[in-house]
């Protein structure tokens, strides 16, 4: 088996599937709603269950990069067509694939265009896939790109709200990102002098003071911005609260994962010397993330909008721990970019599930619901304890890591930021109360609960917050194995 | 070699005119004039990629280099899909056809001309061929107002460029007593350089910019691209730029390459201007011609980025952005000619639910518009990418970063018209006129293009740099 999966180009695949799936949607009639769903279903389905056997077919005893694919393509400039996977990797492709087979799931309901809304919904991820996998930097912004464009149509077109407001924005603040990146790329590109970018080459080489110094704000901010970085988050919000519901899943529990890892994999550990030089800034800027998140998602009465600033919040620990710098708060960062990306991909799928039924968003227009929708209350306290770190739950294990890890570094910081979560149990818990323990209301009579297809999408994504937060070491073995390199190169003198 | 075999590119498309000349006397039914332009230009097109020709003649004053050869490739591409987009839609009084393709062929004759010329009078011969046709052809409407003013413009703001360029030419010539190229780079090594050179060096810049619709010599490209016959915009704002920018090679990347400390800045400082006015201007604009008019400037200033490389990889740069380039923004003018033909409108606004009445249209803008704003895996990225590319090696990191965040205004107003397209209803009910098989044809090639040239350039980047290579070499 083992061997097998050596040979057979398994990344390829996986971010093949959702374009297979776009070539195939192609030749689909448009108004056969049914075929659309059931196709985009199916090819995501195999990206998921290759990117569980890929997950566990990861040797995190050996490390590194795995999964190699490597093949010439503009070789006059460098550009290699070139896929490979470490312990980080592994991870985030995990969670793509979990959040892509539960948002197409939780988009069944979707009948306005829905040929469209796949197809776009597909390149995005094939997007996503294909950033998580590169190696090759110029192939890394490629995919990059792609997965950020789709998301203008997205929202604007089956969106609610200030849709194509919020859409223009998103977009825009997004790309003034990408500029950066591109400038950041070609930076690092020419100040090695190989021709290449490849990144294990360009990885070994030492930066001079200067460059690093210059460079690590161009690329960190880049990334920064589609992290949520405050003063950066702006589109965030108003962007997770317009989008339909799988694309604020997505954008909430993937993209700005992607955000996250683009700091750390490329501006952190190509640039260790302008990290360690602008990292405490960092640490400063990531206690506004949290505690302004979480007031933020306080002061809020539309559902969605609260799990945007939660987002916004939990992204601020996840850079808290990138800008921490040593191998605990980093294990437990990317280990919170998993568990958010799952958390607020549930999140975001049961306030669509809800809004779908009660046609309401603002909390205080809803009262009583575990009456009538007993199964959707109990995925939403699970999911609501998560979020504020209760013990047993994926969340936890990552908040604490990155807390005790930043402790060694920024005792104060970390103190202030440990306050947010105080605010975030007291947002979610009268959330909770509010909507579904308040009295209740007669007006929700012929509201029902999941069905079997909402079912399947909570029961996944919940799978998975249960069985990360019992049992953790697994992963977190495999986290551990591709972070300590990068902590080793930030200890280096 | 053979001199008739070296000239027998520009031999066949005299040719070609004078058969044009007779096909419209002979025949009554004017569309085989078209088909006659399309389907020689399609054997001109083969002929010059099978028959790669490498020498010169007339003491250098005609060459038939890589870069000549490229360029022809790229202006003859640029007129055969103008060709395409013509035939079904250009409506002019049946006896005025022939004329129409007999100025477009003379058009693309003196660019040809110009590309292959190395000597500073063939060069200009050249130009005022190519742009004297145009004249004639965008005022060919004859009772339309705008086409009217827009032919007036144009020759009047082309001659007073003309004026200056000339200006400049003659000063270089008073200075380095030559004419031909080679002689006059030189000239640049020796110590001691006159002032008279050097003013004659900006002078030839400024008066370059009008053909590249650069800053300062813009404002013409709005009112003429509005008003001149679509598929003439279309071929203005492709084939006549390249031209243009080899021109520009010829004589900024060769002949004064020495000189690069004197004119460089001058240059940057005219692309980071002429891309943020560009851009600034079309964010406004209600009418897609002229939207797209001040998309091509800021284009202009992209492709002006690649200069900042000066070396092999600028010049590859250059010329791979012309060749994508040329296929984007034909793309961009097929799909408006293809609208105005159905709806009669150039208005922005009548665009709204295109994609829901004709998704071929839409499909092509989308993706047109997108390859503008340098979004992979379409073209305009690896070209955009390869001009940042080249900047970035002479450590241009301001420019750079400038012209990146120049791409993202860009795409703000291109995502307004996409919104059109895409997320509105329609709003006006559409003719039931079917879109004419030739502007199929024109939007099918041109997405090829945009997507082939995105994701497997290799091949044609190799061709660029063994072009640029073959210049200094």
């Amino acid at each position: 088996m083992a061997e097998f999966i050596s040979k057979f180009p398994i990344l390829t695949v996986i971010y093949l599937m959702p374009l297979l799936a776009v070539i195939s949607l192609l030749f689909i009639n448009e108004k056969n709603h049914k075929a659309i769903k059931i196709t985009t279903l199916l090819f995501t389905t195999i990206s998921f269950l290759l990117s569980i056997i890929l997950f566990l077919s990861y040797d995190f005893q050996k490390g590194g990069l795995q999964f190699v694919e490597r093949y010439n393509w503009i070789p006059s400039i460098g550009v290699n067509y070139f896929m490979g996977v470490n312990g980080i990797n592994v991870t985030l492709v995990l969670l793509t694939g979990i959040i892509i087979v539960t948002g197409v799931l939780a988009s069944w309901d979707v009948n306005v265009r829905p040929k469209e809304f796949f197809m776009l919904l597909l390149t995005l991820v094939t997007g996503v896939f294909g950033v998580f996998m590169s190696y090759n930097l110029f192939l890394f912004f490629l995919f990059y790109e792609i997965a950020v464009l789709p998301m203008y149509l997205l929202i604007g077109i089956w969106g609610t709200g200030d849709k194509e407001y919020s859409a223009m924005k998103l977009t825009l603040y997004l790309l003034v990102g990408s500029a950066f990146i591109l400038a950041g790329i070609l930076g690092l590109y020419f100040a090695t002098g190989l021709y290449t970018f490849d990144f294990d080459i360009l990885e070994k080489f030492n930066y001079s003071r200067n460059f690093q110094i210059i460079f690590f704000p161009i690329l960190f901010l880049g990334f920064g911005v589609l992290a949520a970085l405050w003063p950066f988050h702006t589109w965030s919000p108003d962007g997770h609260a317009s989008a339909p519901t799988a694309v604020s899943m997505l954008h909430a529990g993937v993209l700005m994962k992607l955000g996250a890892y683009g700091c750390l994999i490329i501006a952190v550990y190509l640039l260790p010397e302008g990290a360690k030089f602008w990292l405490p800034f960092v640490a400063l800027l990531t206690i506004v993330n949290i505690v302004y998140g979480a007031l933020g998602a306080f002061a809020q009465k539309d559902l969605k909008y609260i799990v945007a600033y939660s987002s916004v919040s939990h992204m601020g620990i996840v850079l808290l721990g990138i800008a921490a710098q040593n191998s605990t708060a980093l294990s437990g960062s990317v280990f919170q970019m998993f568990s958010h990306g799952v958390m607020t991909g549930l999140f975001f799928g049961l306030v669509g599930m809800v809004y779908g039924r009660t046609h309401t968003r603002i909390i205080n227009d809803m009262s009583g619901l575990a009456k009538k929708m007993p199964a959707l209350a109990v995925f939403f306290i699970m999911t609501g304890l998560c979020s504020l770190g209760l013990p047993g739950l994926s969340g936890f294990v990552a908040e604490v890591l990155v807390f005790i890890g930043s402790f060694k570094t920024y005792p104060v910081i970390t103190i202030i930021c440990v306050t947010g979560i105080v605010f975030t149990a007291y947002y979610v818990l009268r959330v909770l109360q509010i909507i579904f323990y308040g009295k209740y209301d007669e007006k929700f009579e012929h509201l029902t609960d999941a069905n079997k297809i909402e079912f399947a999408a909570l029961f996944i994504l919940m799978f998975f917050i249960i069985i990360f937060g019992i049992y953790p070491f697994y992963v977190m073995k495999v986290i551990h194995s591709a972070v300590l390199p990068i902590a080793q190169k930030l200890l280096m003198p | 070699m053979d001199i008739l075999f070296l000239i027998s590119d520009e031999l066949i498309l005299t040719l070609i005119i004078i058969l044009i000349l007779l096909f419209d006397i002979l025949f009554k039914n004017k569309r085989i004039t078209g088909y006659f332009y399309i389907l020689s230009l399609l054997f001109l097109l083969f002929y010059v990629i099978f028959y790669k020709r490498n020498d010169s003649i007339l003491n250098n004053a005609f060459v038939y280099d890589g870069l000549s050869w490229f360029g022809k490739i790229i202006l003859i591409s640029g007129s055969l899909i103008t060709g395409f987009l013509s035939i079904d839609t250009v409506k002019v009084k049946e006896k005025r056809m022939g004329v129409y393709y007999i100025l477009l062929s003379s058009s693309l004759l003196g660019m040809m001309l110009l590309i292959s010329s190395k000597e500073l009078i063939t060069l200009y011969v050249g130009l005022e061929l190519a742009t004297i046709s145009l004249y004639a052809v965008t005022a060919i409407y004859k009772n339309d107002d705008y086409s009217l003013e827009a032919g007036i413009k144009y020759l009047i703001l082309g001659a007073l460029s003309s004026g200056i360029l000339l200006y400049g030419l003659s000063l270089i010539y008073g200075a380095t007593r030559t004419t031909y190229i080679e002689k006059i780079l030189y000239y640049t090594t020796l110590p001691g350089l006159s002032s008279v050179f050097i003013l004659g060096i900006i002078l030839t810049l400024i008066g370059i910019c009008f053909k590249l619709s650069a800053v300062p010599m813009h404002v013409w490209t709005p009112d003429v691209y509005q008003g001149a016959p679509t598929p003439i915009t279309a071929f203005i704002s492709t084939v006549s730029k390249t031209a243009g920018f080899i021109f520009l090679i010829r004589l900024f990347s060769y002949a004064f390459i020495k000189l690069d400390f004197i004119f460089l800045p001058l240059i940057l400082v005219i692309s980071a201007v002429t891309m943020t006015a560009g851009n600034l201007m079309a964010i406004p604009q209600k009418n897609i011609k002229r939207l797209l008019a001040y998309s091509t400037i800021s284009q202009a200033g992209y492709i002006l980025v690649g200069f900042a490389g000066l070396s092999v990889f600028g010049i590859s740069s250059v010329i791979f952005y012309l060749l994508v380039y040329t296929f984007t923004n034909i793309a961009a003018f097929a799909v408006v000619t293809g609208f105005s033909n159905i709806t009669g409108s150039d208005e922005i606004d009548d665009y709204s639910g295109l994609a829901q009445k004709e998704p071929l249209l839409a499909l092509t803008f989308l993706l047109s518009l997108l390859s503008l704003a340098g979004i992979p895996p379409l073209a305009g990225f690896v070209g955009k990418f390869y001009l940042f590319y080249a900047a970035m090696q002479k450590d241009f990191l301001w420019l750079v970063i400038f012209a990146a965040l120049n791409s993202v205004i860009s795409l703000y107003y291109y995502l307004l018209i996409l919104k059109r397209l895409y997320i509105f209803d329609p709003k006006k009910d559409f003719n039931k006129i079917k879109l004419p098989l030739s502007i199929k044809i024109a939007l099918i090639i041109t997405i090829a293009g945009i997507i082939i040239l995105g994701i497997l350039p290799t091949k044609i980047i190799d061709i660029c740099t063994s072009v640029a290579n073959e210049i200094f070499f």
